[in-house]
């Protein structure tokens, strides 16, 4: 089927599912994607209306973690009387995961929430267009057939849809959430198993030390430690984020490398076993920053060493959660 | 009030530190003698400290923790010139003690010292290199300064003692322990694993150096240990979990299930008649056979029926009314579970005897006149299988020549053997041979020795007599190999070192004398009640010298081999050292803890649960708290100051006290923040 009648269809499959919940009262209130104000956006919406319905969208720019919304440091979604508004939230399997990987981390209450289940089919990179685009304005992209139609100033391009892709997302084995009995409604997964074989990975773990180094160093020296990764990230719920404590200052504040590294390198480091993989870090950065390579290093150690990945199993302990005296030791190396 | 009392009150006052205002350090350089003082300059070193931030004064002495040394520490804290301390000298394990007395002595609280290890960390490890060393020994100085700098004090929390004890292995170390126990009045509960207590002790035939017969010695006491109301006797049972902490343990025993109802049991023995399974004995050690249905020993204690399921067919014979009248038989028993609340705990697990198997070229297990020197305790027992008329295994008939062949397994710095030495071979070899030579005078005994260790009491007269008085040959070499000559006979090549000439001996009998080794579940033990093991395998004291029969853990002890090899004497002095030290802390009544334990910071915590599972005593759960809503809570008690769930918890949420992050941190940035 080709792109645009997909989206259609998952379209009406969210359009459907959240007239359903609210008429029947299942919910208080629907968390789900409206059109950006700009192109190659989209925004966050509530509804409450069976009206409002029709606000709702889908097409392959909603690339927020829609998650976050739930997470302790936003708001609570609540009515007058202070309770706490139960929440139909649209869902993609990467949000699927960081509900459950939040539920796994006690800060949210799963029964509190409906998950509707969508069959994502991938979201477009933006900087991988703004790389061809270049310093042009662009009005309108839309999704042709299996292509992406960009128009602008003087512009007219047609991109291949499936290069255009979140590279993320072509790795993807989680496109719908796991199924939860009882909390999810539309499409999700049964039991899924993840074979991941990391090829993405191959030509990054073949480099030396120091090519690794240099590559990292490339990748992270235009940060401007603007925060938008942390902002976004369904997993960044801490009360006081290391990089904003000062008792004592873990590191510098500057942008000097060796404190943009230090930032990644500690949030890397509390990221691992965490991470669901839905790229909104990348999506969001303005200096077009892609943090997906250390996400799925990370991702790909925690699946090997522990045979783990974040966000499947409601009842699976993350490996940075469990204390097991049979873990492997073999990076203990001794020096000759 | 009289003048020297006005001064002794305002002395005792507390100096408040509330941990706000400056920091006034005081920094204390030890010259320790030479160890030191002959490596850097310590002068140098004062003048160095005295450049430090918030350093108030910087001195120098022969030795800080003489009564000299200390008066000068607390003169300056007395009168209000500093209120944070700094000794840079030894190693904390020995002396941190002393200064927090002298703190807490004159006033300050006792936790706002810090000790900076500048002999071992640098003038011993760096004796070659005085300028490293003197590069070190600032560094040092400058961390302990700058974590001193944040110091808090902190409060000593004390907690009850429950007045019982747990003392696992009922072999002759563990009895005396807990002998010595209840008959202070502690509760003991004495778990032992097989069906009765007694442990090795009970497989000797006479012991050396007096040659007493061992059960005549044994028994006597197993009865005691049986009919003391305060020992809660809890054979053929095993530790499964130990929680909690000093003075309030919480320990499972599980009760493996007899199938015999122990009670009911009278112990007449009639089911062993009818049992129709025969498999080999343990407790001699395969030299003769038991029934399914057995006791140890004649005289094991409790002296109750337990069937071996792993061998017995079920054929229900033993359980028809003719043969066990009191219908004791329970084939379907279950484990049973009990828990018990104790202070203090003992280890006195024992030994197991080096399986010389490996050792392929002596041919034990090939050749069936090889045998070792816990079988030949068995042949020459008289409740042994022999009746105490040892014969050799392959044809029954009593051997003419003997050879020993001491250190199987032990200080081996070769092959796959231990390094230590076994401390009791030498004797034990010595006492068979005697044994033996008083059965047999015209037999030809021979031990091959690499030296005789008769380091006890009588124990080199008792040797110097076997060679005189008994005729036995001493033959110092090692020997190469052995193979089987004709009739089963062994045939020795060694070379004898102090003739340096090589020999061959054909003998009828070959007795490997075994060393001792750590029980090999001694890993299981370890981590289930928490204590560390030395390189050798055995459960390890807490110090070698001065705390011999402690632990690291407080609250537990180790006594007799468990500890390392020994024999019957100092197993028992260090059991009765074993039990005088659980009694002493029981008898305070309450222990004082480190306050070095978790604290939550309830604005950072986010209550994602990380640390929960991380912890492995269990210390920490998720509360809701009424101001912060979800977050960790930490069990003080339960808690070790591992820092486990500090390093994990993203939001630095958990500090530790005494080494917060700010502390680490300071003491990494050198205080230059
Ligand atoms: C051949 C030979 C001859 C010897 N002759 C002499 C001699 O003549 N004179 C002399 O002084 N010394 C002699 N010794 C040394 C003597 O045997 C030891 O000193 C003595 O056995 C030490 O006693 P123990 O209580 O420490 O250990 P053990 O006797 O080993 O007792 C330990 C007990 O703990 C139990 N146990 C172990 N693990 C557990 C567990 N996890 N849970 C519950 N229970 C457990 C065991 O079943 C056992 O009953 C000889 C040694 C050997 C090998
Ligand atoms: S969004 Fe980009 S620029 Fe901003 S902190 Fe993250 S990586 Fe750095
Ligand atoms: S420091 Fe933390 S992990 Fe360690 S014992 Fe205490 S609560 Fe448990």
């Amino acid at each position: 089927m080709v792109i645009e009648d997909q989206n259609k269809d998952i379209e009406q499959l969210i359009r459907d599912l959240a007239r359903k919940l609210l008429k029947e009262k299942e919910v208080d209130v629907i968390l789900g994607y409206t059109k950006g104000t700009i192109p190659l956006t989209s925004l966050p919406i509530v509804i409450d209306k069976v009206e409002d319905v029709d606000k709702l969208i889908w097409n392959n720019l909603c690339y927020i973690n829609l998650a976050k919304y739930l997470v302790p440091r936003i708001p609570t979604l609540m009515n007058e009387e202070g309770q706490k508004l139960k929440v139909g939230i649209v869902s993609k399997g990467c949000i699927g995961r960081a509900l459950i990987h939040l539920s796994v981390e006690h800060q949210i209450d799963l029964e509190n929430i409906k998950i509707i289940g969508i069959p994502c089919n991938g979201i477009i990179n933006r900087k991988k267009i703004e790389d061809e685009i270049g310093e042009r304005e662009i009005f309108e992209i839309s999704v042709s057939g299996d292509n992406i139609i960009i128009k602008g100033e003087d512009l007219e391009q047609t991109l291949p849809f499936n290069e255009y892709l979140n590279d993320l997302c072509k790795t993807c084995q989680v496109k719908s959430p796991p199924s939860i009995e009882n909390i999810c409604v539309g499409e999700c997964l049964e039991n899924p198993v993840i074979e991941d074989d990391f090829s993405d990975m191959t030509e990054f773990d073949s480099k030396t030390p120091e090519e690794k180094w240099e590559y990292i160093k490339n990748l992270l020296d235009t940060c401007t430690r603007c925060y938008a990764c942390r902002e976004v990230c369904p997993m960044c719920y801490c009360n006081l984020c290391f990089v904003d404590q000062n008792q004592p200052v873990w590191f510098g504040k500057t942008t000097a490398y060796s404190d943009i590294f230090t930032f990644h390198l500690i949030r890397a480091m509390h990221m691992a076993g965490r991470c669901v993989g839905c790229g909104a870090c990348s999506s969001v950065c303005p200096m077009g920053i892609d943090l997906n390579l250390i996400n799925r290093s990370l991702e790909k150690i925690a699946k090997e060493r522990f045979n783990f990945t974040s966000g499947i199993d409601p009842e699976a302990l993350p490996p940075m959660m469990a204390f097991d005296m049979e873990d492997d030791q073999e990076f203990m190396m001794e020096e000759d | 009030m009289t003048e020297a009392k006005k001064e002794l009150e305002k002395v005792k006052k507390e100096i408040v530190v509330t941990g706000n205002e400056k920091p006034q350090v005081g920094v204390y350089v030890c010259d320790c003698g030479i160890n030191i003082a002959g490596v850097v300059s310590v002068p140098d070193l004062v003048k160095y400290a005295e450049t430090l931030p918030d350093v108030a004064v910087a001195r120098e002495y022969k030795f800080f923790c003489s009564d000299t040394g200390q008066n000068i520490i607390k003169e300056d804290i007395q009168s209000g010139l500093i209120n944070r301390v700094v000794v840079a000298a030894c190693s904390p394990r020995m002396h941190e003690p002393t200064f927090r007395l002298v703190c807490k002595e004159a006033g300050l609280n006792q936790f706002l010292f810090e000790q900076a290890n500048i002999r071992e960390h640098s003038t011993w490890v760096h004796m070659k290199d005085p300028e490293g060393a003197f590069e070190a020994a600032k560094d040092l100085i400058k961390m302990s300064v700058a974590k001193a700098r944040e110091l808090k004090p902190l409060e000593v929390k004390t907690v009850s003692i429950e007045p019982a004890c747990l003392i696992i292995g009922g072999g002759i170390a563990g009895m005396n322990s807990a002998l010595d126990l209840a008959t202070e009045g502690y509760k003991v509960y004495l778990v032992e694993r097989t069906p009765t207590i007694g442990g090795h002790m009970a497989q000797l035939d006479k012991t050396f150096p007096t040659m007493d017969c061992s059960a005549c010695i044994l028994t006597p006491r197993m009865v005691d240990v049986a009919r003391n109301e305060n020992i809660e006797l809890l054979t053929y049972s095993e530790v499964v979990e130990v929680t909690g902490y000093v003075g309030n343990f919480e320990a499972t025993i599980m009760k493996k299930p007899h199938y015999v109802d122990q009670e009911a049991c009278t112990g007449c023995g009639v089911c062993v008649d009818y049992c129709p399974v025969v498999t080999g004995n343990e407790f001699d050690l395969g030299l003769a056979t038991r029934k399914a249905i057995y006791i140890p020993f004649p005289q094991a204690v409790p002296g109750k029926y337990t069937i071996d399921m792993d061998n017995c067919i079920k054929c229900g014979i033993c359980a028809r009314e003719d043969v066990c009248e009191p219908d004791a038989i329970r084939y379907d028993e279950e484990p049973e579970y009990m828990k018990v609340k104790v202070g203090t705990i003992i280890i006195a697990t024992g030994w197991d005897l080096y399986d010389p198997t490996g050792l392929k070229q002596y041919g034990y297990g090939r050749y069936p006149n090889v045998i070792d020197g816990l079988q030949m305790e068995r042949l020459l027992s008289s409740t042994g299988p022999l009746d105490g008329k040892p014969t050799r295994p392959s044809d029954l008939k009593a051997p003419h020549s003997i050879a020993f062949l001491q250190c199987v397994g032990s200080r081996n710095f070769r092959e796959g053997g231990n390094q230590y030495c076994s401390r009791v071979c030498c004797m034990y070899a010595t006492k068979q041979a005697r044994q033996y030579k008083e059965k047999h005078p015209d037999a030809d005994v021979y031990i091959f020795y690499m030296d005789v260790r008769a380091f006890g009491k009588g124990y080199e007269e008792f040797y110097e007599s076997a060679g005189k008085n008994y005729g036995i040959n001493y033959i110092r070499g090692r020997i190469a190999e052995v193979s089987e000559g004709e009739d089963h006979s062994i045939i020795i090549r060694a070379e004898d070192t102090l003739l340096q000439e090589p020999m061959e001996l054909k003998v009828d009998m070959f007795v490997l004398s075994c060393g001792l080794e750590s029980r090999s579940d001694a890993g299981e033990v370890a981590s289930l009640v928490r204590v560390q093991r030395s390189s050798d395998g055995f459960f390890m004291e807490a110090h070698p010298k001065l705390r011999p029969v402690d632990t690291l853990t407080e609250g537990i002890f180790i006594a007799g081999v468990a500890q390392g090899p020994k024999d019957i004497p100092d197993s028992v002095a260090q059991a009765k050292g074993a039990a005088s030290s659980a009694a002493t802390l029981m008898a305070k009544g309450e222990v004082e803890m480190e306050p070095f334990f978790a604290v939550v910071r309830p604005d950072r915590c986010i209550g994602c649960g990380m640390c929960v599972e991380n912890c492995t005593y269990g210390a920490i759960e998720l509360i809701d708290d009424r101001h912060f809503g979800k977050i960790a809570s930490i069990n003080q008690a339960l808690c070790k100051g591992c820092g486990a769930c500090s390093g994990n918890c993203r939001c630095s949420a958990i500090d530790i006290f005494g080494f917060t992050g700010e502390q680490i941190f300071s003491i990494i940035m050198g205080g230059e923040l």
